[in-house]
């Protein structure tokens, strides 16, 4: 509860002062800025993904990821963003950016033998690698609280939809007699709907380039959350909105990049 | 005016998303009319028999989210979990019954059955028309 409330404090503090900032400090208020970037993904907690961390649903989607171990991957973004001004200081950021975002587990070709006993041909137990690359178009709701060059914002962007492609890295029995094995690959690609979350904050440093105006950021974003099956559920009595918990990643990123302001 | 017509886009936005069936199944693809062709061999106490025909069907959504059905012009169905790779598990099949889609186009399942009597392996091989 207390997050909770401190979370909407901090929701509404940029508005406090939206009536009286804007009419005392006229000017253009709407800036439109072209965003490039980069990110590390890493990982705090262990990367092995222990069997014993059952939860109960779907059993192959519970336990689809055990052993596998997650690799740090990179991230790369570009697009559009639009600042407007709510007041002297704040900020409220928008706008449709393209990420690439990847997720790789991996697990020791010994322990797929071992544990999965891989067929003949390529099947789901014998993974070895899972690579996903998830292409999204994301929209942030950045506040930022400018202080002369610098710039701190927090917020979150959202991601609706993905294009979503996935090698599969395999281990297949080859031979009965002797025993043998060898590794082949499938690629799978499709649309998936899921909203996802990722929250971050960031410092931005404002300096002019050849009398053009040029913010170099650096950011951390702290985990994931995605809602694969969303809905929302409304009761009037006794009272109730129910969201389906999220599936939380526990990750960072930390993001560089920078944002160069367009002149229409 | 701008930050609340924004929050109300925002929600339209999220209470279109808010339904329990995806929009973007990954079954799509693989659904439609397929010529099968099914390899059956049994071995049963001294006997053994063994078969190969060809027959026509048709695989649609099974029962969940997850799973196909496939129905053959016999009337026989079989339903299959189908995963994320294209992985095929024989639904209520304690056996090993598995099999997988090569591709959008091709794909292939082995039911096979041991027991204290004998055993019995049915093969089949799925291309769409």
């Amino acid at each position: 509860m207390k997050t909770k409330c401190v979370l909407f404090l901090l929701f509404i503090l940029p508005f406090s002062s939206f009536s009286q900032d804007t009419i005392k400090n006229p000017g253009r208020k709407c800036r439109f800025s072209f965003e490039a970037g980069a990110a590390y993904k890493g990982f705090v907690k262990p990367k092995y993904i222990s069997p014993d961390s059952y939860s109960p649903g779907d059993t192959y989607r519970d336990h689809q990821f055990d052993r596998f171990t997650r690799i740090p991957t990179f991230t790369i973004n570009a697009g559009i963003s639009m600042s407007v001004r709510l007041s002297k200081h704040w900020t409220f950021t928008t706008g449709l950016i393209y990420y690439l975002r990847k997720d790789v587990y991996r697990m020791d070709i010994d322990s797929v033998i071992n544990y999965y006993k891989p067929m003949s041909f390529p099947y789901i137990t014998g993974v070895y690698k899972y690579n996903y690359f998830y292409n999204n178009i994301e929209v942030p709701f950045m506040f930022g609280y400018r202080f002369k060059k610098l710039t701190f914002s927090f917020g979150f962007n959202t991601s609706l939809l993905s294009y979503r492609k996935t090698i599969y890295s395999y281990v297949i029995k080859a031979g009965s007699y002797p025993v043998s094995y060898e590794t082949t690959r499938k690629t799978v690609g499709g649309f998936e709907n899921a909203i996802t979350i990722y929250p971050s904050i960031r410092i931005g440093y404002e300096e002019k380039i050849s009398g053009h105006p040029v913010i170099f950021y650096l950011g951390i974003g702290i985990s994931e959350f995605r809602w694969t099956d969303f809905y929302i559920h409304f009761q009037t009595y006794p009272f109730r909105i129910e969201i389906p918990s999220p599936e939380t990643q526990p990750c960072f990123y930390l993001q560089a990049g920078v944002q160069i302001p367009l002149k229409f | 005016m701008r930050i609340f017509k924004t929050l109300i886009i925002v929600f339209c936005v999220v209470s279109i998303a808010g339904c329990k069936k995806p929009v973007f199944d990954y079954r799509k693809k693989y659904l439609g009319d397929y010529s099968f062709s099914v390899y059956q061999a049994r071995d049963i106490g001294p006997g053994h028999y063994d078969t190969t025909y060809s027959t026509d069907g048709t695989i649609s959504k099974g029962s969940d989210l997850q799973s196909i059905m496939i129905t053959y012009t016999s009337h026989k169905t079989v339903e299959l979990i189908l995963y994320e790779d294209g992985s095929l598990q024989v639904k209520n099949c304690s056996y090993s019954c598995k099999g997988a889609f090569e591709s959008v186009n091709k794909m292939m399942y082995t039911i096979y059955w041991d027991g204290l009597s004998g055993e019995s392996t049915e093969s089949v091989t799925g291309t769409k028309k």
